[in-house]
């Protein structure tokens, strides 16, 4: 790790008031980061206001990760370039153990610092989390309430009747004919 | 009440999401809470959703039926061989009265009703009414296409009693009627005949002779197609090569002497768009089966594509008004079967069987 000439760091606030020192190449995987720097508007402390320390340290990661990969990338052989299987892999691994509310505020990070590459992370991430579920798992799961009264609700599921019949969901009702 | 974990989510990222989803968690989604049930009406979302998307639903063969309950259709799912009801699942517009399916398109379907038509898509439970030109009509396409999901058309052919025909195309970016000449008085014995939509033109079959015509319903010119018909017809059908053979053209025709066909056969379009190549030859038992349902009267035969959901499984379905069932040519394994007749059909119904291809599709709006 040690080179003869000394990297740039910067230093990130946290919204909790944590500060981060990372290398200046880290900082800028985020393309928000990367306009400061570039602008040269950026302060000694950059404040990110609306991201935890908690997510800023997955957001870290994440971007010292890109930097790994592409470090070496313009020579050939690189032991660090991945398949595209194999960056799905480490995305899922990435992404593994993460809560859904844990996952709004990285989606929310990422999308404040503009990091296309973990947005789609966890984009993805939160599709495989809603995708097969019935409606009241997604309310649970998003903690949503129900605002439709039973009628209106029976009335939507007879709307969509012709489409899922074969849906458990919609049992109940394809069985009364 | 504004759940908890939305509120750290700004909208633009949770319609990110959602539009990721396949189809059927998105629709079971609508019956959550009134803001996701919005969401499929909103322009801006619908906008998001993935084109190329992978199918959810089957793509269906709908049955109109004139002994059908109002505005109920059945839908048979050729994968899975199940039939299941449909009822139109948006709120009719009181002034319409019934509808009455005519044309299907790209996940559109088109209404006729009295003095206007409805166009609608179910998934999104949309639908657009607009005033006909026209107090009757002798054929009526509806043109909706994947490349341009956001308009569609519909084109009218009418007839004087002066031997001539006028052609209405209704442009859905325009929402307004042009009219353009017919070609002749064509349609005078082609009674059901339906365009056929094929590389921006609307392709029509004549007969005395037979021929086929095409009709570009953006300048309203009409051309002769040049490959020569294959000889002694004693009728033909167009059918075009849906998204699995884009650009293809089919003719299904009967061959025969005196008005009687001895065999049923299907051609294809060469690539040069001179001649018609023979595909397939019906096998004679279904040739007899189908010319003997039919009485020879083949005013009362038409033919549609049917897009299959999974690669190779498009066919052509070869119907009559006239019987219940249905005769399926599955174009890539070159197979014949018929379609079991649809059990809610009442056991004395005896015409007015209308088949329509229905694919789903989120994207096509109105």
């Amino acid at each position: 790790m040690s080179e003869s000439t000394e990297k740039k760091m910067v230093r990130l606030r946290s919204s909790d008031g944590e500060v981060f020192e990372v290398e200046e190449s880290v900082a800028k995987v985020a393309k928000t980061l990367q306009d400061m720097l570039e602008e040269d508007c950026a302060d000694a402390v950059i404040p990110i206001t609306c991201v935890r320390a908690p997510i800023l340290t997955k957001v870290i990661d994440y971007c010292k990760d890109q930097v790994m990969i592409s470090s070496s990338s313009s020579t050939t052989n690189n032991p660090n370039e991945r398949t595209e299987q194999e960056r799905k892999a480490w995305g899922q691994k990435f992404m593994e153990g993460v809560d859904s509310s844990t996952l709004c505020e990285l989606l929310v990070a990422s999308n404040f610092l503009n990091i296309e590459g973990l947005l789609n992370l966890g984009v993805d991430k939160m599709v495989s989390m809603i995708q097969g579920k019935y409606p009241q798992e997604i309310r649970d799961m998003f903690n949503v309430v129900n605002d439709f009264t039973p009628e209106e609700e029976e009335e939507i599921r007879n709307q969509n009747a012709w489409a899922f019949e074969r849906d458990p969901y919609y049992k109940k009702r394809s069985s009364s004919k | 009440m504004e759940p908890r974990i939305w509120s750290h989510l700004p909208q633009h990222l949770l319609e990110l999401v959602l539009a990721l989803l396949p189809l059927r968690t998105l629709m079971g989604l609508r019956s959550t809470c009134k803001h996701f049930n919005s969401l499929l009406s909103s322009p801006s979302f619908l906008s998001l959703l993935n084109k190329s998307r992978a199918p959810f639903l089957s793509s269906y063969l709908l049955l109109s039926h004139p002994q059908f309950p109002l505005h109920c259709f059945s839908l048979y799912e050729p994968t899975l061989g199940r039939w299941r009801k449909l009822e139109l699942p948006f709120p009719v517009p009181a002034t319409c009265g019934a509808l009455n399916l005519i044309s299907s398109s790209n996940g559109l379907l088109c209404f006729s009703a009295s003095g206007s038509f409805v166009v609608a898509n179910l998934l999104t439970r949309s639908c657009k009414t607009f005033n006909s030109p026209l107090y009757s009509f002798t054929s009526a396409t509806l043109i909706s296409a994947n490349s341009c999901p956001s308009r569609f058309a519909l084109c009218l052919i009418s007839e004087s009693s002066n031997l001539s025909s006028s052609v209405f195309v209704y442009d859905s970016g325009e929402d307004g009627w042009r009219k353009f000449e017919g070609y002749g008085s064509f349609l005078r014995h082609n009674s059901h005949q339906e365009g056929v939509f094929s590389n921006g033109r609307l392709y029509f079959s004549m007969r005395e002779p037979f021929s086929v015509v095409g009709f570009d319903p953006r300048n309203g010119r009409w051309e002769r197609q040049a490959a020569e018909l294959p000889p002694d017809l004693t009728f033909v059908r167009l059918v075009s090569g849906g998204e699995e053979r884009t650009g293809r053209l089919y003719l299904v025709g009967g061959v025969g002497r005196d008005g009687i066909s001895r065999s049923l056969n299907v051609w294809e379009l060469g690539e040069d768009g001179r001649n018609w190549v023979l595909l397939e030859v019906l096998p004679e038992l279904m040739c007899k089966k189908f010319v003997s349902v039919c009485y020879h009267n083949y005013d009362h035969v038409y033919c549609f594509w049917h897009e299959g959901r999974v690669s190779k499984e498009s066919s052509i379905g070869l119907c009559c008004y006239t019987w219940p069932e249905v005769l399926v040519y599955r174009v890539a394994r070159r197979t014949w079967n018929w379609l079991p007749r649809c059990p809610s059909l009442p056991e004395r119904s005896s015409c007015g069987f209308k088949w329509f291809s229905f694919v789903p599709n989120l994207n096509a709006s109105v």
